[in-house]
């Protein structure tokens, strides 16, 4: 068992980790609460703002581009991305090539008849943006990155304070009749144990995900660069061969695969000579791991396939296992009810701080409930 | 020690099993992942329900 010493110290630990990340981890609970039903209350929010057009055709890529351009006249295609469940075709443009992405303009057209399709997520934009990087961009990114280290150190010292804790009582005591900080005490004990995996699951998960454009930058300056050294100085061809041939060439190198998006020649996420047609797998894993077939931007030939490192297949990975939203409505609903559990714990750590500090003279102190195996009165 | 961290570490191990089991494949699978995650809930409700009993 702890010495009375070694207690204190990790009662420290767990206090001032919980106590710095506690707000934060209350707003990412918040707003990650309504991000895991994003479909269903976008749905909700438009019921009948649009349905697909059955025109009998489907357009072709190369006039969807078209169509988009004559929309946004001089500006230049970066990325053209493809919904999975509704036959819509999403045109990222921009003035430049090498515009910021607060500087893009998106636009979503209906595969059918070419008309446009309205964007009225504007409540879960603002909130998938808070829980991202609180309208911070990078810096709001790795904070929130910070915060999730705490928090991920306040779980461990949490599991480390919870042997003392239950040294003379046995698992899954709640004392009702006690006092009300000894019964929040009882709770936070039992529901942070018994969702331990899970928070710590999420919260590092999170974590890398904050880290996401870090990694994404390292992909660019390595592995994409080294495809784009042998095109440097060069401007993108003046005219593109056909995008549908293009698109049609990447699957056919990988008929297995599914098409996630295009990166237009001289984008972010392509060389100034290629059309990068990523493409992700068609089971539960592989469909977040993206591969990106190059194809020659002039001739449409097909250069090949480049597999992703494995620092961008963990950042993958790692946000299905974040936003729980990989297995179904029941994951969903699992992953809303370890939320919740997660604010109770956060409110009733901080509750049981606050008591403790109106309080001095009542007993309690992780020390004392160590010594004497009361957890309190 | 071992016996304050049994239960907790077999809850925690099927957790961590069901959100890979959910995560590697569809069907079957996906029905078990979901059944292994209600574990820790059902643990609660459990808990909840003797503590109940207890006050009663």
């Amino acid at each position: 068992m702890l010495s009375a010493q070694t207690i204190r110290r990790w009662s420290f630990v767990h206090t001032w980790s919980s106590l710095v990340c506690t707000l934060f981890l209350l707003m990412l609970c918040l707003t990650g609460l309504p991000l895991i039903f994003d479909d269903e209350i976008a749905l909700a929010l438009n019921p009948d703002t649009w349905s697909p057009t059955h025109t009998g055709e489907t357009r072709t890529l190369d006039r969807l581009l078209a169509d988009a351009l004559a929309a946004r006249p001089g500006e230049v295609p970066l990325f053209m991305s493809f919904d999975e469940d509704r036959p819509v075709v999403n045109v990222t443009t921009a003035a430049s090539l090498a515009a910021p992405p607060t500087a893009m303009h998106l636009a979503s057209f209906d595969r059918g008849s070419g008309a446009m399709v309205p964007r009225g997520e504007a409540v879960m934009a603002f909130l998938l943006r808070l829980h991202t990087d609180l309208f911070l961009g990078l810096p709001g990114m790795l904070f929130l990155g910070a915060m999730g280290l705490l928090f991920a150190l306040a779980v461990v010292s949490g599991i480390v304070l919870y042997a003392p804790f239950m040294r003379r009582l046995p698992f899954g005591t709640l004392r009702l009749p006690k006092s009300a900080r000894t019964r929040w005490l009882d709770y936070h004990n039992l529901l942070g144990i018994v969702t331990v995996a899970w928070v710590l699951v999420v919260g590092m998960t999170g974590v890398v995900n904050t880290l996401a454009q870090p990694i994404i930058e390292l992909w660019k300056q390595t592995e994409l660069a080294d495809l784009a050294a042998p095109y440097a100085g060069q401007p993108p061809p003046a005219t593109r061969s056909s995008l549908d041939a293009a698109v049609a060439a990447a699957r056919a190198a990988a008929p297995h695969m599914q098409l996630q998006f295009v990166a237009f020649p001289g984008s972010a996420f392509s060389t100034p000579a290629h059309y990068a047609v990523f493409l992700h797998g068609d089971t539960p894993l592989t469909a977040h791991l993206f591969t990106p077939a190059l194809i020659d931007a002039r001739t449409g030939d097909f250069v090949g396939l480049r597999e992703m490192p494995w620092y961008v297949e963990a950042l993958a990975l790692s946000q299905p296992l974040h936003f729980g939203n990989y297995g179904g409505l029941a994951l969903k609903l699992l992953w809303a009810a370890f939320t919740v559990i997660t604010l109770v714990v956060l409110a009733s750590g901080l509750y049981l701080w606050v008591a403790r500090r109106t309080d001095p003279s009542r007993p309690g102190s992780p020390l004392e409930v160590a010594t004497s195996g009361r957890a309190s009165p | 020690m071992k016996q304050i961290f049994a239960l907790p570490a077999v809850i925690g191990a099927s957790t961590l099993a069901a959100l890979l089991l959910a995560l590697l494949d569809e069907g079957l699978v996906d029905h078990i992942a979901a059944v292994t995650l209600i574990v820790p809930l059902a643990t609660l409700h459990w808990a909840l329900t003797r503590a109940r009993r207890d006050e009663d």
